[in-house]
């Protein structure tokens, strides 16, 4: 990659620009930096709308009484089974149970308390969730 | 309480990639010249693992480079550069002794969990562990942050931070710390380059195992020509949307690492002369544009500006990586050092 094919399309995810390793004239290498590359902002709102799509899905199950609000923080902090399932440091199948309304009924205050940390919330905020839009 | 320790004199480098770029700024500023390349290449972090079996939120992981972790200790080992690296149980204790050595004067390079600086992506909080930072002063009930992958310093919350440094989860950092402690008066350049070229060409070259080296670019392309046969459009978004996050996007200095590790390549030939590595930087150079093409054939799907990119191309494009990337190694495994 030369110095004048860094990409600098302006939009990025992260708020600063990010270096990149460009060969100048002479052949020597340089921190170039970039100011954003349009697929790399675009596979950011991909994921991010992959997710909050699901969290929208979540919450609909939930006013329907399907679901535990679990599932809808779950998509909402970027996470899938697997993954809060690793980050719980749980099997599967527990957390599988927490996401229903029946196994969240029986979940004690330290899980809860556990699952708010990962989920970057709080207990409060998952107890009284009503499935409207904040 | 409210203690200041700021160093006036700390000053703060900006990099490609999180950890390298974080151990080559504390080497730095203790007053040792490590370029980011050189310690990524001298830790022989280069690399491709494919692994359709772990996933990362429901794709398969595909990596770039070694763990988290691997720099710090590449770069002890082959350079003689001593580390004192530690983790914690108790969080109290790890924030204390954190706190004493800022106080000390003493900038410690700690490993996070993304998701819960906030500075770093806003709303997009990623659960990702093993993130690199420094923290070099303390203002009060804030630390101050020299983020090697942000242009500016910022400021951080003792309590984010203590959520970070204890994050749970697949590769916990557990109160990680690093910081120099020692540096060496002279370095052995030629014989530590060359331990780290062989161990890469020789890692890259593995014939066993599917999943990495040259043979995991393969299987990975074969995985994206077999895209084309999935109905469901948006897993297959999603899908070459990681593909492109984890490739050009999360500091890697852009080409999968390829770029930066073709810098150490051109900084190893400007200090052992040896022409063969300097056509080796040409290559990798080659190789980067390879996989950054190949990336790219996917910008117009992954904009929704497309319906169905090509694959067989994609595919064709990422096993040209693989031919470029065997020739590389492959010479710099017959290198002759003297």
């Amino acid at each position: 990659m030369k110095v004048n094919e860094v990409p600098q399309d302006g939009k990025r995810m992260l708020k600063t620009a990010m270096v990149q390793y460009a060969v100048n004239d002479q052949g020597e290498f340089e921190q170039v930096l970039s100011n954003g590359w349009d697929p790399g902002y675009y596979s950011h709102i991909n994921i991010h709308d992959e997710f909050q799509e699901l969290a929208q899905k979540a919450r609909e199950r939930f006013k329907k009484n399907l679901a535990s609000p679990l599932e809808y923080f779950m998509y909402r902090a970027i996470h899938d089974l697997d993954s809060l399932s690793q980050h719980m440091k749980m099997p599967r199948r527990k957390v599988k149970k927490h996401l229903t309304p029946q196994g969240f009924a029986k979940l004690d205050d330290s899980t809860l308390q556990k699952y708010a940390l990962v989920l970057l919330t709080d207990v409060e905020t998952i107890k009284n969730f009503t499935g409207e839009p904040a | 309480m409210n203690t200041k320790t700021i160093h006036a004199d700390y000053i703060h480098y900006q990099g490609g990639h999180c950890e390298s770029a974080s151990v080559s700024s504390l080497v730095k500023n203790h007053g040792f010249e490590l370029s980011e390349p050189m310690a990524f290449g001298i830790s022989s972090n280069i690399g491709f693992a494919f692994l359709p079996f772990v996933k990362v939120w429901g794709k398969p992981l595909i990596a770039y480079r070694m763990f988290p972790q691997t720099i710090i200790k590449g770069v002890q080992k082959r350079m003689g550069i001593v580390f004192c690296r530690k983790t914690y149980n108790d969080q109290q204790e790890a924030m204390n002794e954190l706190d004493r050595l800022l106080s000390l004067g003493v900038p410690v390079g700690l490993q996070v969990s993304v998701a819960y600086l906030p500075y770093f992506l806003g709303e997009f909080q990623v659960p990702f562990n093993g993130h690199m930072t420094i923290i070099y002063g303390k203002d009060g009930d804030e630390y101050l942050v020299s983020d090697p992958i942000y242009d500016h310093t910022t400021r951080i919350s003792r309590n984010d931070l203590q959520k970070a440094r204890f994050a749970q989860g697949p590769n916990e950092p557990r109160g990680f710390i690093f910081y120099p402690e020692h540096v060496p008066e002279t370095v052995d350049y030629r014989k530590a380059i060359q331990k780290a070229v062989r161990r890469s060409a020789t890692m890259m070259l593995q014939p066993m195992f599917p999943y990495y080296g040259i043979l995991g670019i393969k299987s990975f392309a074969r995985a994206v020509r077999r895209l084309q046969h999935k109905n469901d459009k948006r897993y297959v978004r999603t899908f070459l949307s990681n593909i492109f996050l984890f490739q050009e996007e999360i500091g890697t200095g852009g080409g999968g690492f390829r770029y930066m590790y073709a810098a150490f390549l051109r900084e190893a030939y400007n200090l052992l002369n040896i022409p063969e590595l300097l056509e080796a930087s040409k290559k990798m150079i080659e190789a980067g544009d390879a996989w950054r093409r190949a990336a790219a054939l996917s910008a117009r799907f992954i904009q929704k500006r497309e319906d169905s990119p090509d694959f067989e191309n994609m595919a064709n494009m990422y096993l040209q990586c693989a031919r470029v990337e065997k020739e590389i190694y492959v010479m710099l495994k017959k290198i002759k050092w003297k």
